[in-house]
C-alpha cells in the first residue's frame, strides 16, 4: 500500500467536497467523512503502524501534513460560508439604527424628599433609627416640655398656628424628642422627618408649611464633641468629602450648650462668594447638648444621661444642592423644573 | 445690635481690625457680625469751612456773599441763611457733593456773583431737619477737614445678631466684656460721679408700685434747672452711628446710656406729672394715650403704663406719652430707671405694633440690680452738658430684692459633656473673666451675675466655657458616631418603595399644601366636623387641613397644563388629617394624576391620550405587588364622572376611589381635558410591608387553555362575566385574561362582544379536555342564562 498516494487521493477528494459545501451542515458533514474519528485520514494514520520503521517518519509527516491542510481547507470555508448567511440576512432585516428608541416614561421623586431620603440614609449608616411623629402636637410636647419659656415668641398666634386649645401645628420635628424620650429608656438615638408649620409670610426663603429633620442622641457620656464628630460625618456624607465644617455657639431653649453648624461654601468652598454673601460659610442646621430641663420632663435622669440633639431644615440643603434661589419653586409642582432635577 | 467700634473701644482696649473683631464675636455666638457699609458716605464732598467775611449782595437784598475757609484754600459762597456770621464754623458742600435735597453742587453764577459752594442747612447736610439757617459747627473743627470725620461719623460699625437668651449683650459694656474675656483684656466700665446737691427726690415725687410682678423694681432721680437744646456734636454723632435719631440733650442721654448699657431709661417733665405722683399699674379697660411718635393707642388691662394721678403718662418700657414728654419748656426731670417683666412689654409691644429700642431691651431681660448704676451715669452725663441739680437721693421701690443666684458645676462633668478635658484652672479663668464669681471646692460654687438670667444650670456654666475656650478646638469624635444599629421607619420603607416603582412607571412625585380653603373642600364636598380647623390662620385659603390629597393633585395637573406640558403623570405619597371630639387623627395617602398624552407622536406609533384604565392599571400593579386584592364598583363620590369612577374594595373595606373628575369641576378648574385621579389609603400596604413571600412550585403538568368569546347587552360588566368563570372553574382556573372588546358590526346594537383567555391547571396530574369542557360549558350556559349573553363560536 502506498500511503502517500492514498493521502494525495483523499486530499483531493476532500477539497473539492469542501469546495461544494453550501451551509455549515455541509461542511459538518465533510469534517466526519474525513477528519473525523472515523474518518478516511484517520484510519489512514491509524495504519501506519504497518509501515517499515525506515519509512514512517516520512509518511507520518506527509498525513499529519494533509490533516492540517484539510483542517484549515475546512475552518474557512466555514467562515465564508457565515459570511454569506450575515450577508443575507442583513440584507433582509437591516432596520435604522439610529432611530430614537421608544421612550419609556420615567418620572423623578420630589427634590424635597430625595435629599431628606439622602440625609435618613446617612444617619441610619450611623446608627439612627427613623421614628414618625404626628404634626398635630401638643403645646406641652412641642414648647413647654422642650423648655420654651411661656412668654417665648414663637408661643405666640402671631407665630404658630393652633388648631384647638393645647394644641399646635408643630413649629418643629423637636417635640418627637419628648415622644421617644417617653415611651423608652436611654440609649436612644432616632432620627425624625416630617413637615412642620410657621406662621410665616411666604417669601422666597421662608414657608408656611417645610420639612425638618430632628436627630436626638440621649446615652452615657455623649458629648459636644460627639456631635461635632457625628456632623462632620454627616457634612461629608451629604456635600462631599471635601466638605469643612464650622460650630457657633448660639441660642435654644431645648439645648445647652447650644451651636449653629456652617459648613464651607459650596460655591467658592470658602473663598467668599455670591452664595455665602462673602463669608465663605453658610449656615445649615441648630443643634446642641440636650437641656437638663428637657431629661427632667420626660422623667430622665440627666445626671446619669446627657445627650446631643440637631434640627435641619431639609429645605435649605435642597436648595444648595441643587442650585434653588427661591423656595417657593421646590412646591409649584412643575414638573418642567422637577423633571430637570 | 449696632456696634461702632471706636464708641467700643472706650470699654476694652483690642488691638484688632473690626473684620477681626467680627469673626472673634461670631465665634462667641454672635451670629452674623459684619463690618456695615459707612451709611454716611453721602458726606463724601462736605468740608468743614469757616467765614472770613460776610458782605451784602450788590444786587440781591436778601443775599449775602461769604468768603469761606477751607484750610487750604478759600472759596465764595452766595448765601441766604439769615444765621451766617464772620467767624461762624458751617458745613461746606464742594462741588459734586449730593445735598440732603437731591440736587449736585456745581458752580454758580447768582444774580452776577460767582458761587464755587454751599453753606449747608442741616437737613442739607444730611443731618437734622431743619432747612432755614444754617447748621453751626463747634468753634475748633479745623476748616478744610472732611465733615465725615470732623464729626466723627468715619467710624467703622460692626452689626452682629444678639440671640433672645443674651439681653446683657444689647449694650456696648456687655459686648466689651465678651471680648474682653476672650482677649484677656480689663473691661472699663465708667464710673458715674455726678455732684449731687442736697435734695430727696423722694420729697418732688412720690411712686408706688401696684403690680409689683410686672414691675419689682421701680427706681428715678429728679434733676433740676435742666437746660434742654441740643446735643454736643460728638453725643450726636455717637447716637447717629448706632442708628437713633439725636432729639435732645435729655433723650439723647438716656439713649446713649441705654446703648451703653443695655438698659433703657426713660424722661419725664417731673412738672408735667399730675400731683408728682407716679403709679406703676395695669390699665384700665378702654384707656387711651397719645404717644410721643404722636400715635393714639389703646389700651387693655394686658398692658403695663406708668400713670401720674389722672392718667397714663406711658406705656411701661414701651414708649413715653406726649402729655409728660421733655420738651425745650423742661426744666425739672425725672429720670425713670426700672425693670419690667419680659412678656407683658413682648406682648403690648406686638400688639401695638411700637417696636422700640427700649422694649426690645426690656423684652429679652435687663439687669435688675444695674438700676442705681444707670440712672447715676444718666444724671452725670445731663450735668455734665447743662450743670443741673442732681438729687442726691434716688426713688427705688424694690420690694422683693431677687436673690443671688449659685451653680454648682463639676468641671470633670463639663469636660464629659464637652468631649473635652479643660484644666479646672482654666475653666475658673474664662468664668471670672466673665464675670462670675467661682469658689473652688470638690466642686465648683459659682455666683452668677443678675445680668445673667439665661444661666441657670451646670449646662448653662459648660455653654460659657466652650465659647471661651473655642467650639473649633473641641475634637470631633467620629469613632463614637457608630456604636448603635440604625433602621429605617416601616412608613418610609414602603412609602420609598412605591414611590420608586411609581417614579419608574413614569410619575413625577409632587409635594402639594396641606392647608386648603374651605371653598375647596365645599367643591369636593369633604366638609363636616371631622375637618381640622386652624384658629388663626393667615388667609382663608390656608385655614383648613386636608382630608383629601385629589383637590392638590388635581390643581398641579391643571397648573401643567396650562404650563403648556402636554401629558402630566404625578403622585404624591401624604398626610391627612381629622379629628373626632377629642382626638386628632393623621392618615397617610397615595393620589395618583393624569391628564394628557400618555404616547406624544412618535415614528413609531400614533399619539394616544390617557385614559381611566392607565391609572387604573397603575393602581392594580401596585396593589397586586403588595398582594392586596381589590375590586371596583362602579360610580363614586360626585366631584368623579357618574359613569367613568369606581370605589376601590378590599376584604376589609374601602380602600379608596378612582376615575374622571367631573366634567364641570375640571372646567371650574380651567382645564380643557379629561383629568384622571386615584387616591387610596396608604396605611395597608405599610401594615402589610415589603414581605417576603414563599416560593411556589413550578408547575409540573400542562395548563389546558381555553378561550371564550360572549356577546352580551352593553350594561353587563367584565367583573360579572368573570365571577362566572371564577366560579364555575374554581381551583383549576390559573388565569383569566380579558383580551378583546368588540362593539359595532356585526354585534347588535345594545350589544358587546367580550373575550377572555382562560388557562386551567391541576398541580398534580394532566387535566382530560373532557373535564375541562364540561366546565365551559357550564360557564356558558350561566352567561347566557343569567347574563343574557350569547357564546361565538370560535374557531380553535
Ligand atoms: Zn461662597
Amino acid at each position: 500500500m502506498d500511503l502517500h498516494n492514498e493521502a494525495v487521493k483523499i486530499r483531493e477528494a476532500a477539497a473539492k467536497a469542501i469546495q461544494a459545501c453550501r451551509t455549515t451542515e455541509d461542511i459538518e458533514a465533510v469534517r466526519v467523512k474525513y477528519v473525523g474519528r472515523k474518518g478516511r485520514l484517520t484510519q489512514l494514520l491509524r495504519k501506519l503502524g504497518d509501515v517499515p520503521a525506515e519509512q514512517r517518519k516520512e509518511a507520518g509527516r506527509i498525513l499529519n501534513e494533509t490533516k492540517e491542510e484539510l483542517t484549515s481547507l475546512l475552518t474557512s470555508r466555514r467562515s465564508e460560508i457565515e459570511e454569506s448567511v450575515r450577508q443575507q440576512v442583513r440584507a433582509s432585516e437591516t432596520i435604522d439604527v439610529t432611530l430614537p428608541g421608544r421612550k419609556p416614561r420615567l418620572g423623578k421623586l420630589h427634590p424635597t424628599l430625595r435629599v431628606l431620603d439622602e440625609i435618613v440614609n446617612v444617619f441610619i449608616g450611623l446608627g439612627f433609627a427613623v421614628v414618625e411623629g404626628p404634626e398635630i402636637e401638643t403645646e406641652y410636647n412641642n414648647f413647654d416640655a422642650l423648655n420654651f419659656p411661656p412668654w417665648h415668641p414663637s408661643r405666640d398666634d402671631f407665630d404658630s398656628f393652633y388648631v384647638a386649645e393645647g394644641y399646635v401645628l408643630r413649629t418643629h420635628t423637636s417635640p418627637a424628642q419628648i415622644r421617644v424620650m417617653k415611651s423608652q429608656d436611654p440609649p436612644v438615638r432616632v432620627i425624625v422627618p416630617g413637615r412642620c408649620y410657621r406662621r410665616d409670610t411666604p417669601d422666597a426663603s421662608h414657608l408656611m408649611s417645610f420639612f425638618q429633620i430632628e436627630g436626638l442622641y440621649v446615652d452615657h457620656d455623649v458629648s459636644l464633641a460627639d456631635l461635632k464628630g457625628t456632623l462632620a460625618i454627616f457634612a461629608r456624607e451629604v456635600f462631599g468629602p471635601q466638605t469643612k465644617i464650622r460650630f457657633r455657639p448660639h441660642y435654644f431653649p431645648f439645648t445647652e450648650p447650644s451651636a449653629e453648624l456652617d459648613i464651607s461654601c459650596l460655591v467658592c468652598a470658602g473663598k467668599g462668594c455670591r452664595l455665602c454673601k462673602h463669608s465663605g460659610w453658610l449656615e445649615v442646621l441648630g443643634c446642641g447638648m440636650v437641656h437638663p430641663n428637657v431629661f427632667k420632663h420626660v422623667g430622665y435622669d440627666h445626671r446619669a444621661v446627657t445627650g446631643f440633639a440637631f434640627g435641619l431644615g431639609v429645605e435649605r440643603i435642597a436648595m444648595l444642592k441643587y442650585g434653588i434661589a427661591d423656595i417657593r419653586t421646590l412646591y409649584e409642582n412643575d414638573v418642567r423644573v422637577l423633571n430637570g432635577l | 445690635m449696632r456696634i461702632p467700634f471706636g464708641w467700643l473701644q472706650n470699654y476694652v482696649k483690642i488691638d484688632v481690625s473690626p473684620q477681626e473683631a467680627c469673626l472673634h464675636l461670631i465665634m462667641l455666638g454672635f451670629s452674623d457680625a459684619e463690618v456695615i457699609p459707612n451709611e454716611w458716605e453721602c458726606l463724601d464732598n462736605f468740608v468743614v469751612g469757616r467765614a472770613t467775611e460776610v458782605k451784602p449782595h450788590p444786587k440781591a437784598p436778601h443775599l449775602k456773599v461769604v468768603r469761606v475757609n477751607l484750610g487750604y484754600t478759600d472759596m465764595t459762597s452766595v448765601c441766604g441763611a439769615p444765621n451766617v456770621v464772620e467767624g461762624g464754623t458751617y458745613a461746606v458742600a464742594l462741588p459734586g457733593a449730593r445735598l440732603g435735597g437731591g440736587q449736585t453742587v456745581s458752580r454758580a453764577e447768582i444774580d452776577g456773583v460767582a458761587s464755587d459752594c454751599v453753606l449747608c442747612s442741616g437737613w442739607e447736610a444730611w443731618l437734622d431737619d431743619s432747612k432755614d439757617t444754617l447748621l453751626e459747627l463747634d468753634h475748633d473743627l479745623v476748616p478744610g477737614a472732611r465733615l465725615l470725620e470732623a464729626l466723627g461719623l468715619d467710624e467703622p460699625v460692626i452689626e452682629a445678631e444678639v440671640t433672645p437668651n443674651r439681653g446683657d449683650c444689647l449694650g456696648l459694656i456687655g459686648i466689651a466684656r465678651e471680648l474682653a474675656a476672650v482677649f484677656g483684656k480689663e473691661l472699663i466700665i465708667p464710673e458715674p460721679a455726678p455732684k449731687y446737691c442736697d435734695a430727696d427726690t423722694s420729697e418732688v415725687v412720690s411712686v408706688e408700685i401696684s403690680d409689683v410682678e410686672g414691675c419689682p423694681r421701680y427706681g428715678a432721680i429728679a434733676l433740676e434747672g435742666v437746660r434742654v437744646r441740643s446735643s454736643s456734636a460728638s453725643m450726636r454723632a455717637r447716637l447717629r452711628l448706632a442708628g437713633l435719631r439725636p432729639i435732645n440733650n435729655v433723650v439723647d442721654a438716656a439713649n446713649f446710656v441705654m446703648f451703653e448699657t443695655g438698659h433703657p431709661l426713660h424722661a419725664f417733665d417731673l412738672d408735667r406729672i399730675t400731683d408728682s405722683s407716679v403709679i406703676v399699674r395695669r390699665a384700665r379697660e378702654q384707656e387711651k394715650i397719645e404717644a410721643i411718635d404722636g400715635k393714639q393707642y389703646n389700651l387693655t388691662p394686658d398692658d403695663l403704663v406708668i400713670a401720674d394721678a389722672a392718667r397714663p403718662i406711658a406705656i411701661a418700657g414701651v414708649i413715653g406719652g406726649k402729655n409728660s414728654e421733655v420738651s425745650d419748656k423742661t426744666s425739672r426731670v425725672l429720670v425713670e430707671g426700672a425693670f419690667f417683666e419680659k412678656s407683658l412689654i413682648w406682648r403690648t409691644s406686638k400688639r401695638l405694633t411700637i417696636p422700640s429700642e427700649a422694649a426690645y431691651r426690656f423684652a429679652r431681660g435687663v439687669d435688675i440690680e444695674a438700676i442705681p448704676y444707670v440712672l447715676a451715669r444718666a444724671a452725670e452725663i445731663i450735668q455734665e452738658d447743662t450743670g443741673c441739680r442732681v438729687a442726691r437721693s434716688r426713688v427705688d421701690v424694690y420690694p422683693q430684692p431677687r436673690p443671688a443666684r449659685y451653680v454648682i458645676a463639676s468641671p470633670k462633668r463639663i469636660n464629659k459633656l464637652l468631649g473635652t478635658s479643660i484644666p479646672e484652672q482654666e475653666i475658673c479663668d474664662y468664668l471670672e473673666r466673665l464675670g462670675f464669681v467661682v469658689t473652688p471646692g470638690r466642686e465648683l460654687d459659682i455666683s452668677v451675675p443678675t445680668r445673667r438670667d439665661d444661666v441657670e444650670a451646670e449646662a448653662d456654666i459648660a455653654e460659657e466655657v466652650a465659647r471661651l475656650y473655642g467650639y473649633d478646638r473641641i475634637p470631633p469624635a467620629e469613632d463614637r458616631a457608630c456604636r448603635s444599629h440604625g433602621k429605617i421607619s416601616q412608613n418610609m420603607l414602603v412609602s420609598g418603595y412605591v414611590r420608586r416603582v411609581l417614579k419608574g412607571m413614569g410619575f413625577t412625585e409632587v409635594v402639594t399644601d396641606t392647608m386648603v380653603s374651605p371653598e375647596t373642600l365645599e367643591l369636593f364636598n369633604m366638609t363636616g366636623p371631622e375637618v381640622v380647623e386652624i384658629r388663626n390662620p393667615v388667609g382663608v385659603n390656608a385655614s383648613l387641613m386636608r382630608t383629601s390629597l385629589i383637590p392638590g393633585i388635581l390643581d398641579v395637573l391643571v397648573r401643567n397644563e396650562y404650563r403648556g406640558e402636554e401629558g402630566v403623570a404625578v403622585f404624591e405619597v401624604g398626610k391627612v388629617y381629622s379629628r373626632t371630639e377629642d382626638n386628632f387623627i393623621e392618615g397617610c395617602h397615595l393620589v395618583l394624576g393624569l391628564s394628557g398624552l400618555r404616547e406624544a407622536r412618535a415614528w413609531y406609533g400614533r399619539s394616544r391620550s390617557f385614559d381611566f384604565f392607565d391609572i387604573k392599571g397603575v393602581l392594580e400593579a401596585v396593589l397586586a405587588d403588595f398582594g392586596i386584592s381589590v375590586n371596583f364598583e362602579p360610580d363614586g363620590p360626585a366631584f368623579l364622572h357618574p359613569g367613568r369612577s369606581a370605589l376601590v374594595q378590599t376584604d376589609g373595606g374601602e380602600l379608596g376611589l378612582i376615575g374622571e373628575i367631573l366634567p364641570d369641576i375640571a372646567s371650574h378648574y380651567g382645564s380643557k381635558r379629561r383629568l384622571y385621579v386615584a387616591e387610596i389609603d396608604f396605611e395597608p400596604l405599610v401594615q402589610r410591608g415589603l414581605v417576603a413571600r414563599r416560593m411556589r412550585q413550578r408547575p409540573r403538568y400542562p395548563a389546558v387553555k381555553r378561550d371564550i368569546a360572549v356577546v352580551v347587552p352593553k350594561t353587563v360588566l367584565d367583573m360579572e362575566i368573570r365571577s362566572v368563570i371564577l366560579h364555575e372553574g374554581g381551583d383549576l382556573i390559573e388565569s383569566v385574561e380579558t383580551f378583546d372588546l368588540y362593539e359595532g358590526r356585526p354585534i347588535p346594537k345594545g350589544k358587546k362582544s367580550l373575550a377572555y383567555a382562560i388557562a386551567f391547571r391541576h398541580p398534580s396530574r394532566t387535566l382530560k379536555e373532557s373535564e375541562i369542557d364540561e366546565i365551559q360549558q357550564k360557564i356558558e350556559m350561566r352567561i347566557s342564562k343569567e347574563l343574557g349573553g350569547s357564546i361565538r363560536k370560535q374557531s380553535q
